[in-house]
């Protein structure tokens, strides 16, 4: 099972790595999105998955790292800004989460969502009342959108293998007992706080390696469109859809939800917004386990 | 979200006067939500959307039926009460029986982000997503020497109104009683022999009938688009733990974010007013020590 496995890995990986070659531009591009949601959702996965700490404020290290290229693009070569967005959302979340995971629950999804808005209302009112302007264009460094597409490969590839490595390491199995009951784990001799703050370092570094890659391919930057309260909730959503805790879930979720939004988004996009919460809706009521664990529990039977 | 009236006097009285204003409309929305998450363990982020479908059809019955903001309150109020029958029907009792009871707040969390989605999704293809406003009493009247619309003083007065009528029955009534020992101590009530689930689907309809009753004294008062909502969300979240499960926490608090934004509003700068709720809210999380848990 474990050759037909890496059979099937190594098959996708040479399609993903050659498809530029043979697919169109819209297919890139769908897929560009589709991997860029993946990476949220996998970077949204390694605090969530194991401590069961939900955390809404992803859109604010997103676009951290996208305002952070925008500015610098000119400048520094863009390959150097998304490794200073990862560092830089790194050291920001390390500290920040010795405080803001002190809290737990909703308390946390709450504290998480209203950073997110905060920041956002930061930028804004930065941009409108000290810089003067809001929103930049943006001078692409590349001809194409194939080097955007490798990145982010390469960053979907990282974050997979991050999520793989929590399920075999200690600091993975430090991080499940947290999720499975914060006081025992302490009296057990886990470090809770650091472990804490480490994972949910990880995640936003990733989140912003992603909003630092992805915003070069769009041309234009905003406050309310890198900031947008829906990269903290799509990756959630697309997570909890595929499963969350699990290596593939977020890979999973990202292309279903993905490809049915693109579906909606072309052929109704007056009621995308309505689909997506009705399925949202319908993945608590139906799928509490996710599509992955949905599976696993047939399988089981 | 900018309030239509400008006054022209900067003074402090001015911005006591229509913080309270602000406020007391604040206060319902808290205490709705205090209520949704003290008693029935619902984080219902969908709260500031009810209010912006109320709004909405305030505005809408007023500019197609010239139907009074005043009087579509009979009309929203019993609609909402069903809607929230229906709502707890479908969703929110199938959780409460199928959902292990520690994954319930964070299930109920995500399920009415969903509900949020598709109210915001309806309010885009029905009205559109152009900002609309509507003159309504927007006439001057004299109040203790400050000139205010008609529409806000009648806001003000609705509000209060609304917020005594509902303490009186949460402090005078035998159902308002128990409501309130649930909402202190869940096990020890249920013990006392409080029917839990009895109040669930009455206290949940109760509270979207609140949101109909606050969103038709906001309509007026603002300009009104399909994302608005999120900002009476936020402020009824900061509400729930300024508040914390108490009745008169919950009001004062209302009325004290409501003066802050005015307060910031006129002396600051009117972009920085959103940043207000999420300052206070990010404070408290960080220094009440006893939510931690």
């Amino acid at each position: 099972l474990l050759k037909i496995k890496g059979i099937a890995i190594l098959i996708l990986l040479t399609f993903f790595a050659t498809a530029p070659m043979y697919l169109t531009t819209y297919w890139i591009s769908l897929l560009i999105s589709i991997f860029m949601y993946a990476c949220l959702g996998g970077a949204w996965n390694i605090l969530a998955g194991p401590t069961k700490y939900i955390s809404l404020g992803s859109a604010a290290f997103f676009g951290l790292g996208a305002y952070l290229t925008s500015i610098l693009l000119p400048q520094f070569p863009h390959l150097l800004l998304i490794g200073i967005a990862a560092g830089l959302n790194f050291l920001i979340s390390f500290v920040l989460g010795f405080v803001a995971l002190r809290l737990r629950g909703i308390y946390f999804v709450i504290l998480t969502f209203a950073l997110g808005e905060f920041i956002k209302g930061l930028f804004l009112w930065i941009e409108a009342d000290i810089v003067g302007f809001v929103g930049r264009y943006i001078r692409s460094p590349y001809a194409g959108p194939e080097p955007i597409y490798y990145l982010l490969l390469l960053i979907l590839i990282l974050v997979i293998s991050v999520n793989w490595w929590l399920k075999n390491s200690r600091f993975g199995l430090a991080l499940l007992s947290i999720g499975e009951g914060e006081e025992k784990a302490e009296t057990l001799g886990v470090n809770t706080a650091l472990y804490k703050s480490y994972a949910f370092a990880l995640s936003s570094m990733f989140i912003g390696a992603v909003g630092a890659t992805v915003i070069v391919n769009w041309l234009y930057i905003h406050p309310s469109i890198v900031f947008n309260p829906l990269y903290s909730f799509n990756p959630a959503i697309m997570v909890l859809l595929g499963g969350m805790g699990t290596v593939y879930g977020p890979i999973i979720g990202a292309a279903v939800l993905g490809l049915l939004s693109e579906y909606l988004l072309t052929l109704f996009p007056e009621y995308y917004t309505i689909i997506l919460g009705l399925s949202l809706i319908f993945i608590v009521l139906f799928l509490p386990q996710g599509i992955v664990g949905a599976l696993r529990i047939r399988r089981r039977r | 979200v900018s309030l239509l009236v400008v006054f022209t006097p900067l003074l402090f009285f001015d911005i006591f006067v229509s913080g309270l204003i602000l406020g007391s409309l604040y206060s319902i929305i808290g205490l709705a939500m205090n209520l949704q998450y003290g008693l029935l363990r619902v984080l219902n982020i969908a709260h500031g959307d009810f209010i912006m479908l109320a709004a909405y059809l305030t505005y809408w019955l007023f500019v197609i039926f010239g139907v009074s903001p005043l009087l579509v309150i009979p009309i929203t109020l019993p609609l909402f009460f069903l809607i929230g029958v229906v709502l707890h029907r479908l969703a929110f009792q199938r959780l409460l029986t199928s959902v292990p009871v520690r994954f319930f707040e964070a299930s109920t969390l995500l399920l009415t982000f969903g509900l949020s989605f598709v109210i915001q999704g309806f309010a885009s293809y029905a009205w559109t997503t152009t900002p609309r406003a509507f003159s309504y009493m927007a006439f001057p009247v004299n109040v203790l020497g400050v000139e205010l619309s008609a529409n806000r003083v009648i806001a003000m007065l609705g509000g209060v109104l609304t917020l005594s009528a509902f303490y009186l029955f949460l402090y005078l009534t035998l159902a308002g009683k128990a409501a309130r020992a649930l909402m202190q101590d869940q096990i020890g009530a249920r013990v006392v022999g409080i029917k839990l689930f009895k109040f669930h689907r009455y206290f949940f309809s109760i509270t979207l009938a609140l949101t109909a009753i606050t969103g038709s004294f906001i309509a007026p008062l603002v300009y009104l688009d399909p994302f608005i909502g999120i900002h009476y969300t936020i402020i009824a979240l900061l509400l729930l733990i300024l508040g914390a499960g108490s009745v008169i926490g919950c009001i004062i608090g209302g009325f004290i974010i409501g003066i802050a934004e005015t307060a910031t509003m006129f002396l600051v700068t009117p972009t920085f007013r959103p940043m207000v709720v999420f300052i206070i809210l990010i404070i408290i999380l960080l220094l009440r020590p006893s939510i931690r848990r």
